[in-house]
Formats: C-alpha cells, structure tokens, sequence
C-alpha cells in the first residue's frame, strides 16, 4: 500500500476530491467544441490549448493569408447582450497597448458566442513560477509592481480588468509579467455576470453585485499579493504570516507588509488605498525600506524605518544635532524679536509663534532623537511626515517672514540630506535661496551655503559644494576661525577638496584644524569626531594606512565615549577599523573587531540591511586575506545575492560585490568567471555613473587585469585603453585610478610585446601614483620593474 | 441527445466514435446537473453518486423508448466516468494555463496530485485488464461512479459474492503492479 495512486480506490477518495470537483466546475465546452480548422473571423482554430473560468481557449492562426500570426482565442457561450456595446469597448481594449498586457486582437460574435483573439502568450502562471523559482519576498514584490504597472496603466484609461488572480497573470518566456484577459469580463456582459470573475477572487462589490470601480481590482491584487507571499502560493486569510518565506524578514517589517495586504483588502472599497498607484508606491516604499503609509506604527516605526534605509544618516544627524539646539535658540530669539516689532500684529505672531514652536519642538523632540536609535523608540512622533508637513505649509505660512522661512527651509534641507532624501533636500535648499534673495543677511548666507556645500557634497557634485563651501569660508571670517560655523566651513571644503584631487594637501589642511576644532569644541565635541573619522578614510585611500588606524583608534574611543557602543557612527567606525587591521597584516584583530561591528550592525540595523551587509563584506575580505578563500567566496556570493534581493540589480553596492567576488576568483585563476562578475559590475556602473566616472574606469582596468591574465589580449587591451582614455578625460591628473589605469595599459602592452608602448605608459603611471605611494609600495616596485624591461 | 440509447449500443459494439460522444454526453449532463445543485445550495458540496443516478434518469427519459437498461447504462457511465477523469487528468496536467473557476488555489495543487495519481492508476488498470477485464470493470464502477456493492453486481450481472471476491483481488493485483512500477 506505498503508492499514492492507490489510494484513490479508498470510499469517496476519488468522487469526493479535488480533481473531481474541478472536473465539474470546469465550465461548458463548446457543445461538440470547436474543431480544428473551424474559422472565426480571419482566424483558423489550431486546437484547444486549456479551459478557463470564462471558456474555452484555443490556439487559432490568422487565415486571411495576409500574415502569419498566432493568437489565443478565448469562446465564451453568450446568451443575449447589447451587441453594440460589445464592439465598442472591444474596440476600446483593442488600442490598449501596454508592455504587461496581453493585446486584445480581435473579437466577435459566431451563433451566440463571443470569442476573442488575444495576443498567445507562452508562459506559466505567476504564482507557479513564484513556487518554482523559489523567489524571495522582494523579488515577489517586485513581480507584483509590473502588475501594478499594468493594472495602473488601464485605470488611467477607466479600464478595468476584473477578473485578476493567478490564472490571468502569466510571466511569459522572456520572464516578463503578462496579464490575460483584460477586461474580458465586462465584455461578457450582465447575462453571465455570475460566470465573469472566479467566486474565490471577487471583490465584495462584485460578489455584492454591485457598480465595481478600480478599487476592485484592487482588492483582487491585494488577494494576488497574499498568495504570493506564501511560499506555496496557497490561499489564506489576508495577513497570516507564513513562517518558511518569512523567516528572513524582521518583524516590523512583517507588520507593514501585512499593513499593506489589509488596506488593499479591506472589505470597504473607501478604506483601501486611493487607487492601485498608492498601492504600488508603498510596496516600492517598503521594499526600499521607507515608511509604508499604511502603517500607522508612529514615530518609532518611522525612525527605525529611516534607519534601517540609511545607516549612516543618523551619524549625520548626530553631528549636526548640537547645531541644531543652537538653530532652535536663535529662533526663539529670531521670533522674540519679530513679535515685539509686529505687536499690532498679533494674530500673524500668534500665528508664527505657533509654527516656530511646532518646528523647535520637532527639532528637540524628533531630530535629537533620531539621532540616538537607543533612545527614541518611545516618542510618538513621525519625522518624515512633519518634515512634509512643514515644507509645504511654509509657503503659505511664512509668507511675510522671508528670513524666518529661509532658515527653516534649511534645517528643514539639512534633516532630509540627514533622512537620506536628497532630491527633497535639493528642494528645500532652492527654496530657501529664493527667499534669501533679497535679504542682507550674512548669517543667513553662510548657513545656505555651509549646508548646501555639505548636500552637494554627498550627491558628488565635487566642483560645485567647493564654491559653496569656499563661499561660506568667505562669508564666516567675519565670525572669527574659531566660530563653529568657521570650523564646519573649514572641515568640509577639505573634505571636499580631497574627494576632488585624493591629494595629500587636503590631509594636511583637515590635520591642520583639528588642534583647533578639539581646542574651542571639545575633545568629544561631533564636529571633532566627524572630522577624525574623514581623517582616517582620507589617510586610508591614499594608503598611509599606519596613520590611519592611530586616527581611527582615537576616533572609535571618542565616539563610544560621546555616543555609546551601539551607535551607528561607533559601529561603522569599528568597521573601518577593521578594514585598516586587515591592510595591515593584523588579521585576528581584525576578524574579531569586524565580527564585533557587525553583530552590532545587525542588532541596530537588522539583517540583511545595508550596513548588516556591508560588515559581512568586510568580513569575506579578512577571510580572503587569511587565506580561507572558499569560506570568502561564499559569504562574497551570499552577500551578492542578499544585496540584490534588498537592493536590486542595479545598485552600486551589487557591482561591489560582484568586483569583490571577481577579486577572490581571481586569486584562484577562475577567470572566466571573474570576467563575467565584471562585465555584469561593468553594466551596473554604466547605467549608474558617467562615462568617466571613477569606479567605472577602475572596473574597465580591473577587467582588462583579468582579460590579461586569461591571455585573451586583444580584449584587454580594448579594455584598458578604453580605461586610459576616460581616465585621461574625466579624472584629476593627480588621482590615483588614472595611475592605476595606466599601470594596467602597460602590463597589457608589456604582454602584447609591445615594450615601448609599455614603458611609456609604465612612466604615466608612475608621475602619478609616487604622489601617492612611496617607492617601497608594491605597485611602484611594480612600475619600476616593468620600467627596466 | 435523443439517440443516446443508439449511441449506447454502438457503443457497446465497439464503436470508438459513439463512445467518445456517450462520453461527452455524459459529461455534459453531469455538469448541468452539477450547476444546478451547486446553484441550488451555493456551494460545491454534492453528491457524486446521486449525480450519476440522476444522469441516469435524465438521459434514459431523454431516449427514444424513453426506456434504458438501467444496469447496463450504469456499467458503461462507470467506464465513461473513468475516461472523463482520465481526460480531465491529462487536460489539467499539460494545460499550462486555465484552472478551474470555482477552485481556491490549495484544491489547485490538491486537484493537480489527484490527476497524477489517476494517470498512474490508469496505467495499472490498464495492465489489470490483460489479467481480468471483470477486475476492471468492478473498479470502475466501485470507484469511478461509486456505486455501491449490490449496485456494482447488478451493473456487472454477476452475484454479489462474486463482486466483492472480484474488487479485492483487484485491489491486490493493483497494489502489485503500482509497486513493481515504483520499483522497477
């Protein structure tokens, strides 16, 4: 009695089951069918290819001899319906053309049957190819935006489908997400209104029999999404966790999710999202870990979201959180002033009392406590929205108090660079400017300036936060070079000088300032760490790598002193110091260090997360340099595919891991498939940077390294000339990559057998990296011997 | 369907066209009969062996003579059942699309394991059958249209001693030949 089949000879197993059920529920074929070669319209039946809900499909060729063309044809039995009305929304559906929609061809009536030609998509269901492909949670998502997208597309054009659930949604052979039968259903007509959704899939309204809108097809997608975050794409009630998919997903993160598949389907059509777009947006919010607006969680929700999505944005905030005590001072006394001049004015001060209250209450209470992820989790608070909130009713608000609204849009600017949101803060920032126009107001200008240096700063726009930055300098000698606002000028145009040429002057000018900086802040003053910290990845990218590791040393000890040890600018600090250990030999040190950051990482930031997975990067390369070369690439490989699970294939932390994995291969003479890591980074980066941007040009030398060493030489040097020449066009004379490319041009070339090329190009290489390194450094003994042939 | 008891005959003659259209027939009927009920109550729970007896009733209404050997009807309806769920079997299994309106996504997979099984029974009654049709025809009308014991010997023409004796040693040579498969 072992095998399964046998059991259906067991009472009632076989007439009471599944199969007989659906055997059954499977509707009418036509009465003998349609037999091959019958013709409807210019189409000719091939043969029946499945029955669904509504009929029966069959696969049908045109016959018109015009072209060829294959196309699905659905027949549904029809009793009666305005023949009219039918033609005209066919004709409607027919110009639909959308990339996630299967095109309705054709369609007409034949002896009280309705028949459609669709567009024949070869393909499998999307919560089977779910099941098989064993897809993650995200990457369910991210299957179900491209439904979004389509179901979106038709709702803009007061189409709707309604009839979604897996059957319908195919991904089709090219892997893309393909829906069926669009709007079929209202074709079909009131008649066999019963017949033209599946029971199991309707909406309230539908089932209710009444007037249906998009948010039914909402409430259907939402019924789609539940399935699909099943690992077995079963049905279940809205909402039921199912632990073997989401034993990878953090709990909070299971409540948003779940928050999500409620509102899409609440039973009230008024209570789900205003329309399958919102739905959409807030399954992208969540997948980019930001605040999902279906949950109503608080500030605490909020602010670990933000977290979570931005690790280092709390260090930011952390530094900047004494200035801003200092901004929220200076506007009471900002306001203090305005109100004895406007005492007539009483309402409009009362007024402007009430947003300068609202706005330093949001300072002390929610920037403060952002800043500190061990503290804050209680306070009901919610920044993103409040920051929203402020920028929009600033305008009108403020609109007779220029000043007052500039400075607000600036700390308002600077708490979103803070968030992570820079585009906002590039906003805030042009805001603010159009109000300052035309004010006189020095201190005003060094603040714009200072903040929107350090904002143009993190968006690489190097050149231009070095005029702002040079600006505010300018405008805060009047202070004295001991003014805060002097020393956060001086700190961040050095910082940005180095980002511009990598050169050792920038070191110097920031070494320079720190005396001063300890001198009139504090030893443990932010200003003091943030600037320690820069020292040490600046010392470190120009390879004084023993320097390095004394500042950062002395950087992690004050910042565990000012902020504790689980804070995140303690915790990345930790972690870079672990990255020094590892240059310099000191590997045990650095494991342990590594191993102590990212434990931490985990616990503040939740795995995987960026940060999380960042550790765990460092962390391969230790083991890499330790010689443990398979335990490396398999937590490179583990890394890569979790950073592409949370972050998306194109997204430069997914190049890094495919350039680091590439380096480990290397190392191991797997070539080809090194070469296939790059060229897929290689892509990534493309699409993300300009054509002569720096990783870009080092992934191109890399690649030709590897090509090299595979002897395909020809390619290589395709490759590294092709670095050299961007390089040579995009890069500072003095960077080190563009020594670097050179270096690699020339290895290529000494290979070719072109040995003059070589040393020519050895010599380029060298002028710039002495600047850098010093001549014991293996990549100049290198130049040096390929220099003497 | 008026020449449904014609189409018996010839069925029984051997004619594999007649057969397939008492097959369709017979599908036919049970799934209006199947509406209706499911209609009726609002939901999917029936009876599949009262739907047979009342296929029964309404295709032997339906007939010339307006009189159909009951028996013998019911034997053939077992063996049309069988191949009805035999097609539907297959039909599931290589549809890549489709799937059934009325069916949560857990009768999918359920559904789907259930034609598995019965394309691998299928195969073992198929082999059964060149040791004793008699064997298969107990089967069938035991399993495929559940009829009950006195039921089935009354379709077969054969005492009911000889049913039962029939349909578990049926079961054995089953379970013999599923086994050999698996192993072999």
């Amino acid at each position: 009695m072992s095998s399964r089949a046998l059991r259906l000879l067991e009472p009632g197993r076989l007439l009471g089951g599944a199969l007989f059920q659906s055997l059954l529920a499977g509707q009418a074929e036509q009465d003998d069918g349609l037999a091959p070669g019958t013709r409807l319209g210019v189409f000719r039946i091939v043969r029946k290819i499945g029955a669904g809900g509504m009929g029966v499909v069959y696969l049908a060729e045109r016959d018109d001899g015009q072209y060829q063309q294959q196309v699905a044809i659905k027949c549904v039995s029809q009793s009666g319906g305005d023949s009219s009305l039918f033609r005209r929304e066919r004709q409607i559906l027919a110009q639909m053309r959308h990339p996630h929609i299967a095109r309705l061809i054709d369609g007409g009536e034949t002896a009280g049957t309705l028949w459609f030609a669709m567009e024949l998509i070869e393909g499998v269901r999307i919560d089977e190819h779910a099941r098989t492909a064993e897809l993650s949670v995200p990457a369910r998502i991210r299957r179900l935006l491209e439904v979004c997208d389509a179901i979106s597309f038709a709702h803009e054009r007061l189409l709707l489908h309604r009839d979604l659930k897996p059957a319908n949604v195919l991904i089709d052979s090219d892997g893309r997400v393909k829906l069926l039968d669009f709007g079929i259903a209202a074709l079909v007509g009131d008649v066999e209104a019963s017949r033209a959704y599946s029971p199991a899939w309707a909406s309230p309204e539908q089932r209710a029999g009444e007037d249906v809108g998009p948010a039914s097809d909402q409430y259907q997608l939402g019924l789609l999404l539940n399935v699909m975050l099943r690992a077995d794409c079963r049905s279940a009630a809205p909402g039921e966790i199912d632990p073997q998919l989401w034993l990878a997903i953090p709990p909070a993160r299971r409540a948003e999710l779940t928050a999500i598949l409620l509102r899409a389907t609440a039973a009230a059509a008024t209570a789900r999202y205003s329309s399958v777009a919102a739905l959409r947006d807030d399954l992208v919010a969540w997948l980019a870990h930001r605040p999902v607006a279906a949950f109503a969680g608080g500030w605490a929700y909020a602010l670990r979201t933000l977290l979570r999505r931005n690790p280092f944005a709390s260090a930011a905030a952390a530094i900047g959180s004494l200035l801003l005590v200092a901004i929220v001072v200076f506007f009471n006394l900002r306001l203090k002033d305005e109100r004895d001049r406007a005492q007539a004015e009483a309402e409009r001060a009362t007024r402007a009392a009430e947003t300068a209250t609202s706005i330093s209450r949001f300072l002390q209470d929610d920037v403060f406590a952002f800043a500190d992820p061990n503290t804050s989790q209680d306070v009901d608070f919610k920044v993103g929205a409040l920051l929203k909130r402020a920028e929009a009713s600033l305008g009108t608000r403020l609109a007779d108090r220029p000043a007052i609204a500039a400075e607000l849009l600036i700390t308002i600017g600077r708490s979103q660079r803070g968030l992570g949101d820079l585009d906002a803060a590039q906003r805030s920032f042009a805001a603010a400017k159009m109000r300052l126009e035309n004010l006189a107001d020095a201190n005003l200008q060094l603040q714009w300036h200072l903040w929107h240096g350090e904002l143009l700063l993190a968006r690489s726009q190097t050149a231009d936060a070095i005029d702002d930055l040079q600006q505010a300098l300018t405008i805060a000698q009047a202070l004295g070079e001991t003014h805060p606002l002097y020393l956060e000028a001086a700190v961040r145009l050095a910082v940005a000088r180095f980002d511009q040429t990598q050169g050792a002057a920038a070191v110097s000018e920031l070494s320079a300032l720190l005396p001063k900086i300890e001198a009139t802040l504090g030893q443990d003053a932010p200003l003091t760490i943030f600037a320690l910290n820069r020292l040490a990845i600046m010392l470190n990218s120009i390879e004084r790598v023993t320097e390095a590791e004394t500042v950062r040393s002395e950087h992690l000890l004050r910042a565990q002193r000012a902020y504790g040890a689980e804070h995140s600018t303690t915790l990345t600090g930790r972690l870079n110091r672990a990255v020094l250990l590892r240059k310099l030999g000191r590997l045990d040190e650095a494991a342990a260090e590594a191993a102590r950051a990212s434990a931490g990482l985990r616990k503040v930031f939740g795995h995987p997360s960026i940060a999380s997975l960042h550790a765990q990067n460092v962390e391969s390369n230790i083991l890499r340099d330790s010689g443990r070369l398979d335990a490396a690439i398999a937590l490179q490989e583990q890394t890569l595919a979790a950073r592409i699970e949370l972050l998306g294939e194109v997204h430069d932390d997914v190049a890094f891991s495919l350039s680091n994995l590439a380096g480990s291969l290397t190392i191991q003479s797997r070539y080809s498939e090194a070469s296939a890591h790059l060229q897929r980074a290689l892509a990534i980066r493309a699409q993300l940077y300009p054509a002569d941007h720096v990783d870009l040009i080092t992934n191109l030398s890399t690649l030709a390294d590897v090509e090299r060493l595979r002897g395909r030489l020809a390619i290589a040097e395709a490759y590294a000339s092709d670095a050299v020449a961007r390089a040579t066009s995009g890069l500072a004379a003095d960077r080190p990559e563009r020594g670097n490319a050179w270096y690699r041009y020339a290895q290529v070339l000494q290979a070719i057998g072109k040995a003059d090329a070589a040393k020519s190009a050895a010599e380029s290489a060298r002028a710039v990296l002495i600047r850098h390194y010093p001549p014991s450094h293996p990549r100049i003994v290198a130049i040096d011997a390929l220099l003497r042939g | 369907m008026g020449d449904i008891t014609v189409l018996l005959q010839r069925a029984r003659d051997g004619e594999q066209g007649a057969w397939d259209d008492v097959v369709a027939l017979i599908y036919q009927d049970l799934k209006l009969i199947a509406r209706r009920v499911i209609g009726r109550s609002g939901s999917a729970t029936i009876n599949p062996t009262g739907l047979v007896h009342d296929c029964y009733l309404r295709l032997s209404k339906a007939g010339p003579t307006g009189v159909l050997n009951r028996d013998h009807f019911l034997a053939l309806a077992a063996r049309a059942m069988r191949q009805l769920m035999l097609n539907h079997a297959r039909d599931r299994l290589a549809a890549k699309r489709g799937g059934g309106a009325e069916h949560t996504e857990g009768d999918e997979i359920e559904a789907n394991a259930q034609a598995e099984d019965l394309i691998e029974l299928d195969q073992a009654l198929r082999q059964l059958a060149s040791v004793d049709e008699r064997m298969v025809q107990v089967v069938e009308c035991r399993v495929f249209a559940g009829l009950s014991e006195a039921e089935t010997a009354a379709a077969l023409e054969m005492p009911l001693r000889s049913s039962q004796r029939l349909y578990a040693a049926a079961r054995e040579r089953l379970a013999q030949i599923l086994t050999d498969a698996k192993t072999s």
